[in-house]
């Protein structure tokens, strides 16, 4: 575990005989973590609904994702299909307690380092033999549906976040304190991009696609989500093909925004946030929160978080404009 | 679908314990002469016990009409105090070391979230399993607050489990170098390590729970067990209305 010291970067000393963290208010990197602790909070919450009890969570959530994988993938995520259906209680509650504990690491300061490295791990392992690398080698995958798997993206996020500081006095965003602006950059692209391309593989260009995905998800919803589906799955009818270009085309273009100026980068930013919003509505209907099954939020409320540390910074104050001012307020 | 009773077991022994520890609280305060939180003791009781009554029937004191009606006197408390609050930063009559409106505004949630679970839920017939079942008719249409509530409660739990990072023990105060004494010209820093204020920070830039001077706010009791009372009561709570989704 990471002490104290190495947590926030450098050796603090109290000036006061009291032995406590020097105290400071969230700023936008820690606000972004508590986030994340809540979004784990909240999946270690659903991993004990009553189905995740039942061999059912096994049998007919996990064994599923193996469909269409390669072999070695694919028996692997069996065979902890199989472990998970014969001791569902002693698992889930494993399962549970493990999210919780990431959740409880985050949100406390002295273990934030060495909580964000497990949950590195623990998405990694869960996006393995939890969700068939979220349909990825399968060509299963599908954006709006939620792929890579939402557990990979909050690895990502959880580097994003690392306390650290590399990219100067004045990073672009929060993202780049962590890991740099070049690296900040690439796994911007690369994320989006993949998104993008996501969004053309295999059934997505089909004319029924995205149709047949939002009508399908109504089942078990509430009848305003139901009937919320019925209408979007209506206006997708026949118009799947066009759809996922211009899907793929948006993504494409909030992917090279990384490289753009601040205004077109925020501008883009906070479009990345509404369209993750949307998918999240209308193509992941919230998780499925409300069919009693859900394991997690995905996708979209964790794009739109990734996106958020993306968000360009205004330019730092300068030396010269600082005395500027403190004379101004002198004046005043 | 049948939930493990081991769970909900649990779930309502945590609660009856932090409804003790509140009821303990309430006592020692009044011995030492008006306490911040007593509201909050209070509703943390009322809440607490009416969620291990939820979650094991045989533990429930009350009929569900007094609860509803606790609950909804607790969320109107809340909102007057809130109200006033707001009245009395505009006017400058509230100390800056009085709590945030948030303080507020989380209560009146966790009022309101216990109502609703009163109010959209079935009640079972009888034994041991949780007397709580996700709502039917008009009310499954309003599955969106339930959610709103959770969302809310656990970000708070969480907050809160930041706010308790300010009680962490540093280890570097075990090794004390007087050139390390001054903390603000110091290299790159972690999160919580820049030194510009925000809401939480009062004017000298010391924790929320250290008075202004000349306010009328006092030191609070065992803030560690009681910032634990509240993580635990939110959590509980989510867990429960997420049974409700």
């Amino acid at each position: 575990m990471s002490g104290t010291s190495e947590a926030v970067g450098t050796t603090q000393i109290q000036p006061s005989t009291s032995a406590r963290l020097p105290w400071r208010p969230p700023d936008e990197r820690r606000v972004l973590q508590l986030v994340l602790a809540t979004v784990w909070l909240l999946d270690g919450v659903l991993q004990l609904q009553p189905i995740m009890f039942t061999r059912q969570f096994g049998a007919d959530m996990l064994a599923p994702t193996a469909h269409g994988n390669p072999s070695p993938l694919a028996h692997s995520v069996l065979w902890v299909s199989r472990v998970i259906s014969n001791h569902s209680v002693g698992t889930d509650a494993a399962f549970a307690a493990i999210q919780i504990l990431l959740a409880f690491g985050i949100a406390w300061r002295p273990t934030v380092k060495a909580a964000l490295a497990a949950s590195v791990l623990w998405a990694a392992l869960v996006w393995w033999f939890g969700e068939g690398l979220g349909g990825v080698i399968s060509t299963a995958a599908s954006t709006v549906g939620g792929a890579p798997g939402a557990v990979l993206i909050y690895g990502v996020l959880a580097v994003l976040l690392w306390p650290v500081d590399r990219a100067g006095q004045s990073p672009s965003s929060t993202a780049a304190r962590a890991v740099g602006e070049h690296a900040a950059r690439l796994i911007w692209v690369v994320l989006w991009g993949v998104l993008a391309c996501f969004a053309l593989l295999g059934a997505n260009r089909s004319a029924d696609g995205l149709h047949d995905l939002v009508a399908g998800m109504s089942s078990g919803e509430p009848p305003w989500l139901a009937g919320l589906d019925r209408h979007a799955a209506n206006v997708l009818d026949h118009r799947g093909l066009s759809v996922s270009i211009t899907l793929a085309v948006v993504l494409g273009i909030i992917a090279l925004s990384a490289y753009m100026p601040r205004g077109p980068a925020r501008a883009l930013t906070a479009v990345a946030v509404v369209l993750c919003v949307v998918v999240w509505v209308f193509g992941q209907n919230f998780g499925e929160i409300f069919s009693g099954g859900a394991t997690d939020l995905n996708t979209g409320p964790i794009l739109a978080l990734v996106a958020l540390a993306y968000w360009r910074r205004g330019p730092e104050p300068t030396p010269a404009s600082e005395g500027r001012r403190d004379l101004a307020m002198e004046a005043a | 679908m049948a939930h493990p009773t081991w769970l909900a077991y649990t779930f309502a022994v945590v609660m009856v314990a932090v409804s003790l520890y509140c009821v303990a609280w309430l006592i020692a305060a009044r011995r030492r002469n008006g306490q911040n939180h007593v509201d909050v003791n209070v509703a943390h009781v009322a809440m607490g016990l009416g969620m291990a009554g939820t979650l094991v029937p045989r533990l429930n004191l009350l009929p569900d009409g007094v609860w509803e009606a606790l609950f909804i006197a607790i969320a109107l408390w809340f909102s007057g105090q809130g109200v006033r609050f707001v009245t009395g930063r505009v006017g400058g009559g509230i100390g800056a070391g009085s709590h945030g409106v948030t303080h507020y505004l989380i209560h009146l949630v966790m009022a309101l979230a216990m109502l609703y679970m009163y109010l959209a839920a079935l009640p079972a017939a009888t034994g041991s399993g949780m007397s709580m079942t996700a709502p039917t008719g008009t009310a499954a249409n309003f599955v969106g607050l339930p959610l709103l509530f959770v969302g809310t409660l656990l970000a708070s739990a969480v907050w809160q489990l930041d706010g308790l990072s300010r009680y962490a023990p540093s280890r570097s105060s075990l090794v004390a170098a007087p050139a390390a004494m001054d903390t603000s010209s110091a290299g790159p820093r972690g999160s919580w390590e820049h030194s510009g204020k925000s809401q939480g920070e009062n004017s000298r830039g010391e924790e929320p729970d250290s008075p202004e001077p000349g306010s009328c706010a006092q030191p609070s009791l065992a803030p560690r067990l009681e910032m634990g009372c509240h993580i635990a009561m939110c959590i509980t709570m989510g867990y429960m209305l997420i049974l409700m989704l």
